[in-house]
């Protein structure tokens, strides 16, 4: 017999906030029962994505690709002075895209499945987890693509590589975690008004500039303020040092950072939860 | 034994929900509900805002266990909302939905699965979402498929598959997830016959093996004949609830009162009052019924001309259809006269117009029906309908004086003679 407790159910004007604890609960058997549909998903949509291109998995390096490709004649035309870098600046530019690219990537993919999955989503009653686990799992799939590139460019730069790279990927799943948080806070929204899409896509083409991602961090100016203010700062910041300088930087404004993450992905949950069947009456046809 | 099948499985009380005519304004409400939702704070529910109005008002019904409960109403009278309500899709307004058990809903036509993704890996989700383990599915995986008669078609996208095979595959997956509580929205009226047959059977079975069905169709023959009891939604109200033949009789009398009185036998009237249809392959949208000089009336003297003009949909190429007709006493249903067409050097596909002219109808004064019926070349019928359209025949006051009495329905030309 199933293993999960589908045994009453109670639907109810009453908002289930009132009730954490069954909220709670809830959530968690909704995640698990999301597993199978969400790895299905992700099979599906990223066979579909790279069977229909010429260039396929090339793709998933493009725009990292070019964004580095920018900042290095913007640095060797000295129209840019970047200093304070002691690998070879392509495997810095490189290294830092690739990074920032998981967080954008994660920050457009919950708007961007929930709205193309629409259809589904007004139709059945799904556990509606799974259309964000299947997000985040494509992010990662993108991002293991471009880490080879990665890979591939510090191998022929000759970069040297610390031991404290195998404490990487908690950096890394801070920056998939806050760009997936921050992703499915604006569902609600974006969901019923089609302005937010447009918004994310200016927003993030400005955000590269004011995060070190093509330098190092700088303390000056209102440049400095705002990298300061930045929340990837600590989380990017964290996973450059951690590969090259066997250093996490600074722990404490990183563990602040990955902790208030935490907390606003599980609050950005239950606003999806509680959200999602009150905007499919709205836009379900 | 006896407490388990008079347990409710579902409970439906005071259930109201409210929608907003306007899209924009709709909008906004759902922000705002969303907000009020997030804080906790009581909505303002019961109270209409601009431009809202009430979908479904208090709703109550239950569903015991082993009970098979019907579902009817025109289109808009509110079933979708119910059903979507039902299966937590939405929330409610006002009142509440208690369900003891798994509830799988069958709403239209390929609902349930994802269309890009193969039958097979639907199938796994579905079971994913019921909380059965991948194990549990590969065992259940042959029976679905079995049940289906998909076996050849099983790594296909469902978006490819016939509206039969979808069903199928919707019905085979829902009956074998072993679910509490089944919800069908017109899926037996479509597919093949022999299927009709097998999925009627299982769902017997079920209700003995102690599930709850909720039917909806516009069928009312389909209605009483596997309902024991039935639900009448109009207006986002429950009109009537109760056994299923007085029910669906007290709806079929209204709608054809309806009909009647407005003249317009639209297809969703031509749906309910049909005694059997195949929606997927041929649909009656329309009838019409002019007098000798084209104008549309359902009043005609005896002798005059009448004509009955029918507007038909063929979804798909059917060769040798039979068209027929046959007018009925309103009284015991009895068939007065018929008459056939048989359309056999000309295949059907698409929309078709036919028009049957009575030539100096010998009706007496009274009430006829028209029923109409359609098959294919092998006899399978595609329509057949007690009543598709109506008309009176006025009292001729000559006709009435040649006569004993009133009583009989035709004129026929007499001589007396005296021997």
């Amino acid at each position: 017999m199933p293993e999960l407790d589908l045994s009453y159910t109670r639907y109810t004007p009453e908002s289930r906030i009132r009730h954490p604890i069954t909220l709670f609960k809830e959530m968690w058997r909704d995640l698990k029962r999301s597993r199978e549909l969400a790895w299905r998903l992700i099979v599906r949509d990223i066979s579909a994505q790279y069977r229909q291109t010429i260039l396929g998995y090339f793709w998933a390096v493009f725009p990292p690709l070019v964004s580095s490709l920018v900042f290095i004649l913007l640095r060797s035309s000295a129209v840019m002075d970047i200093k304070g870098i002691d690998i070879p600046y392509p495997a810095y530019v490189m290294m830092g895209t690739v990074f920032f690219q998981l967080f954008v990537d994660a920050l457009n993919a919950p708007l961007k499945i929930v709205t193309e999955s629409k259809a589904i989503l007004t139709k059945i009653n799904l556990p509606r987890e799974a259309f964000i686990l299947s997000g985040m799992g494509q992010v990662l799939f993108s991002f293991g693509i471009k880490v080879v590139l990665l890979v591939g460019i510090f191998i022929y730069f000759n970069v040297s590589v610390s031991w404290t790279t195998i404490f990487i990927p908690v950096p890394l799943l801070g920056l998939l975690m806050l760009g997936t948080m921050l992703g499915v806070l604006l569902i609600p929204v974006g969901l019923l008004y089609k302005d937010i899409q447009s918004a994310l896509l200016v927003a993030t083409s400005g955000l590269i500039f004011l995060t070190p991602v093509a330098y190092p961090p700088t303390m000056e100016g209102i440049l400095g303020k705002i990298m300061k203010l930045n929340p990837i700062t600590p989380l990017l910041m964290g996973a450059k040092n951690l590969l090259t300088h066997g250093i996490p930087g600074n722990l404490t404004l990183f563990f602040v950072v990955f902790g208030l993450t935490l907390a606003f992905l599980l609050i950005g949950w239950v606003i999806y939860r509680l959200a999602l069947p009150i905007i499919i009456e709205r836009i379900g046809a | 034994m006896h407490s388990r099948m008079s347990e409710n499985l579902v409970t439906v009380e005071h259930l109201g929900k409210k929608f907003c005519r306007k899209l924009k304004r709709s909008l906004w409400y759902g922000i705002r509900d969303i907000g009020s939702e997030l804080t906790g704070s009581k909505r303002n529910n019961v109270k209409l805002r601009k431009d809202e109005f009430w979908a479904l008002k208090d709703i109550n019904f239950n569903i015991k266990r082993g009970e098979l409960v019907g579902l009817i109403g025109a289109n808009g009278a509110g079933k979708t909302t119910l059903l979507k309500l039902l299966s937590g899709l939405i929330k409610p307004d006002e009142g509440e939905i208690a369900i003891r058990g798994k509830i799988q809903a069958l709403i239209a036509l390929g609902a349930g699965f994802n269309p890009i993704l193969t039958a097979r890996e639907n199938i796994y989700i579905n079971g994913a979402v019921l909380g059965f383990s991948k194990k549990e599915m590969d065992k259940l995986l042959e029976e679905i498929v079995d049940f289906a008669e998909i076996e050849e078609f099983i790594d296909m996208p469902v978006q490819n598959y016939s509206s039969g095979m979808q069903v199928r595959l919707g019905f085979a997956v829902a009956v074998n997830l072993k679910p509490d509580i089944l919800i069908v929205d017109e899926v037996l009226a479509v597919g093949d016959v022999a299927f009709r047959r097998k999925a009627r059977n299982k769902m017997m079975e079920l209700l003995h093996s102690g599930i709850s069905v909720l039917f909806v169709s516009h069928s009312m023959a389909l209605m009483s004949s596997l309902t024991s009891r039935c639900i009448c939604l109009e207006k986002g109200r429950v009109v009537s609830i109760g056994p299923s033949d007085e029910v669906t009789a007290l709806y079929l009398s209204d709608s054809i009162k309806k009909a009647q009185d407005s003249q317009k036998y639209t297809e969703d009237f031509l749906m309910t009052s049909a005694y059997l249809t195949v929606p997927e392959i041929f649909k009656l949208k329309n009838v019409y019924i002019h007098n000798a000089s084209g104008e549309k009336t359902n009043e005609f003297k005896t002798f005059e001309n009448i004509k009955i003009a029918f507007e038909m949909e063929f979804l798909k190429r059917i060769e040798n259809v039979i068209l027929a007709v046959n007018i009925r006493g309103q009284v015991d249903d009895a068939v007065i006269s018929s008459s056939k067409l048989p359309l056999n050097s000309r295949p059907c596909e698409g929309t078709l117009a036919a028009e049957c002219e009575i030539e100096k109808n010998r009706f007496r004064e009274g009430n006829y029906n028209i029923g109409f019926f359609a098959s294919d070349h092998e006899g399978g019928v595609l329509y057949k309908s007690h009543i598709v359209a109506s008309f009176t025949i006025l009292a001729d006051m000559t006709i009435i004086q040649k006569s004993d009495s009133t009583q009989g329905f035709m004129v026929i030309d007499t001589k007396w003679k005296v021997l």
